[in-house]
């Protein structure tokens, strides 16, 4: 394994002293994984997550947020140890075929689904005659199942947006926002200021509520969907949401009219569908560019952190 | 929810610049949504996922079910049917806890009767070695540390408390009305039974001394009220009973007077005076109408010479009720008794009064009866 940074200093030491902790909280013995191999490991992540300069006690606070349970499972697998396979299995299977259902919501797709990510995580990708397993590249930021809801959610993703690249215009249309097919006309030039005075609004919005914004308005989530994404009430979603629709107009009329608008000019300018404004058509599209899978199936841990750039054209 | 203009749902959707960060790893995502990152990098995530739809996506695909979140982050993403062993788990413990409830106020009961039984039977020992007519000394026996205080004044003349231990003191042509009365009122007052017995809610019992019928029969067959419940009537001598066994047997309850209200009606204000301040067994005296509520332990029991009595706890604790409206106060004697609810008490009397309150004694209304 190639560490992506130089182990720090700080983490060295850190790992060196919750080492014997840490271990013992893994369970590592049980699953033939030395604990040499398993503090390394610890060095890795903690590299990987933490910026450069970090001091021992912000590596400390780091290492003891880890799942190392699940994280020495994981990286055991990953490194051929079939005890640690068969503990996976036995506690993951099921829950992976479920997981996969619940994304899918379609048998023959779920099982697909979860089938592909099984030979991923058994590591049927070899590089120099090596297996190469994506358990490699779990870390233990989050749960081992949650992990693996993420990557079969990922992987989703990236099959309906390769689906939906070869869909026909028309269809996309159809679809709404996010496909928008051009439009059949040159449309006229727009006004810059509704533009610009819209965009300062948005980001003079933190970036919580942008999410819940985009979140809302866009991909059309229910309240409920992102209070959980957020750990929140449903009830303080619903309150920021109207809040935020409210303020936001209130701030783009107020920027409109600073650009030396009418109050009248700049509400009719608000109000008028955006779809017949122009719109920088070619911008729009350039989010259907070609983007870069979430994962790279060959890397493993080290050189997983930087998900392939977004734009490979 | 409130709508947004569509220029910012536009600008919102701005593709993210051609030389963005590259998504976060699942390791991220992951811990964003379980809500285990620091404040830096959870910043840095909604950033992202501010702007990357896809990221949403993953993020909202990835959520456990709603179940597994109830169950506190145990994690199981299947769906809980209602045989399933979660649910059943609490199923189990909600039987337990009701079935030991029930069982220990069962046990309670059960006990609290014997104890009652078992004093009362010790009492009904003692009267039947004293004269019929029950002394002082023997209703104090059941309520001694309620009495005891209250014995020295029980001599004293006192208006709250009636001083005849039978009716023969009393004017005998009023008594002799009365008793004319009584018997021909006997079918009305049997009927008055049957009827009453179709009201699930009142347990009223009218006895109007049926002449040598044991306790017992006087209540009629079939009175539906549960074992556990007390049962009142009127012995053919007169005497205030209670049959804690559902009929069995019965056993004589003194009433003895803790607090004496008489209550004044003039015109317009009532006044309250309590007319002893210190509990006295009352004399001996002539029942002839009882009347309880549906769960036993509010009664009202009347009698000769305008005696009432009423009780909220069973037969404990009485207070003498003495209605007067206007200046007249009840001195009939009580032939009837009918209640409906706590407040609501109606007293017909043998001079073809008829008595009601509204408000559980404390005022009452006089009215004269078409017999």
């Amino acid at each position: 394994m190639r560490a992506t940074k130089p182990i720090s200093a700080a983490v060295r030491s850190a790992v060196a002293g919750l080492l014997p902790e840490l271990h013992a909280k893994s369970g590592c013995e049980n699953i033939g994984l030395a604990r040499e191999s398993f503090a390394a490991i610890l060095c890795e992540v903690a590299t990987r997550y933490l910026p450069a300069g970090d001091t021992e006690t912000e590596a400390r606070t780091f290492l003891l947020t880890l799942r190392v349970e699940e994280l020495a499972l994981a990286q055991a697998c990953a490194a051929g140890s079939n005890s640690a396979w068969e503990l996976f299995l036995t506690r993951y299977r099921e829950k992976l075929y479920q997981s996969a259902l619940r994304i899918a919501r379609e048998d023959s797709a779920a099982r697909d689904l979860a089938d592909s990510l099984y030979a991923e995580l058994y590591g049927t990708t070899t590089r120099d005659g090596e297996r190469i397993s994506k358990l490699a590249s779990f870390t233990g930021r989050g749960s081992l199942e949650g992990w693996l809801r993420t990557v079969l959610a990922q992987e989703f993703v990236n099959r309906y947006r390769r689906t939906k690249r070869l869909v026909s215009l028309e269809e996309e249309s159809e679809d709404g926002i996010q496909f928008a097919a051009p439009a059949p006309e040159p449309l006229p030039p727009a006004d810059s200021r509704l533009e610009s005075s819209t965009d300062a609004a948005l980001s003079a919005l933190g970036r919580e509520d942008r999410m819940v914004l985009a979140a809302y308005y866009l991909d059309g989530r229910t309240l409920a969907e992102i209070a959980r994404m957020l750990g929140v009430h449903e009830s303080t979603v619903s309150r920021k949401v109207d809040k935020l629709a409210k303020s936001l107009r209130k701030k783009i009329l107020a920027n409109l009219m600073q650009h030396g608008m009418a109050r009248r000019q700049a509400e009719e300018a608000l109000d008028v569908d955006v779809r017949d404004l122009q719109m920088d058509i070619r911008r729009n599209l350039a989010q259907d560019s070609p983007a870069a899978a979430f994962s790279d199936k060959k890397d493993a841990l080290p050189r997983q952190n930087k998900v392939g750039p977004r734009a490979e054209s | 929810m409130q709508n947004v203009p569509k220029i910012v749902r536009a600008r919102l959707q701005r593709p993210l610049p051609a030389t963005a960060e590259p998504h976060p790893d699942a390791d991220l995502l992951t811990a964003f949504a379980e809500q285990s990152l620091a404040a830096q990098e959870r910043g840095e995530v909604l950033e992202h996922l501010a702007r990357c739809g896809e990221c949403r996506e993953v993020v909202v695909l990835a959520l456990p079910a709603t179940e597994a979140v109830a169950l506190a982050g145990s994690g199981a993403p299947t769906r809980i049917g209602w045989l399933s062993w979660p649910v059943l788990r609490w199923g189990v413990v909600a039987a337990g806890i009701l079935t030991v409830t029930s069982v220990g106020v069962l046990q309670y009961r059960q006990r609290l009767q014997e104890k009652t039984l078992v004093a009362r039977s010790l009492m009904s020992r003692d009267q039947s070695s004293e004269s019929p007519a029950q002394s002082p000394s023997s209703s104090a026996l059941a309520n001694t540390a309620k009495q005891t205080e209250g014995e020295k004044k029980s001599s004293g003349p006192d208006h709250s408390v009636l001083p005849t231990n039978k009716p023969g003191p009393r004017a005998s042509g009023e008594a002799s009305k009365a008793g004319a009365q009584t018997t021909a009122q006997n079918q009305t007052q049997d009927q008055l039974i049957q009827n009453q017995q179709a009201e699930p809610s009142q347990a009223s019992v009218d006895f109007v001394n049926k002449a040598k019928s044991p306790p017992a029969q006087a209540f009629p067959p079939g009175m539906a009220l549960a074992p556990a419940l007390p049962r009142w009537t009127i012995s053919a001598s007169g005497a205030l009973q209670r049959s804690l066994d559902g009929g069995k047997t019965w056993l004589d309850v003194a009433v003895a007077v803790n607090n004496s209200v008489n209550a004044t009606k003039d015109d317009t204000s009532t006044t309250m005076k309590s007319a002893q301040a210190k509990p006295v067994p009352a004399p001996r005296t002539i029942f002839r109408a009882v009347s309880a509520s549906s769960d036993a332990l509010e009664v009202w029991a009347g009698g000769w010479g305008g005696a009432l009595y009423h009780t909220l706890d069973g037969g404990n604790l009485w207070v003498r009720v003495l209605p007067s409206d206007a200046g007249v106060v009840l001195t009939g004697d009580i032939l009837s008794i009918q209640f409906f609810d706590p407040r609501n008490c109606t007293v017909t009397t043998s001079n073809a009064e008829v008595w009601t309150t509204l408000d559980a004694g404390q005022t009452w209304h006089r009215a004269s009866a078409g017999f």
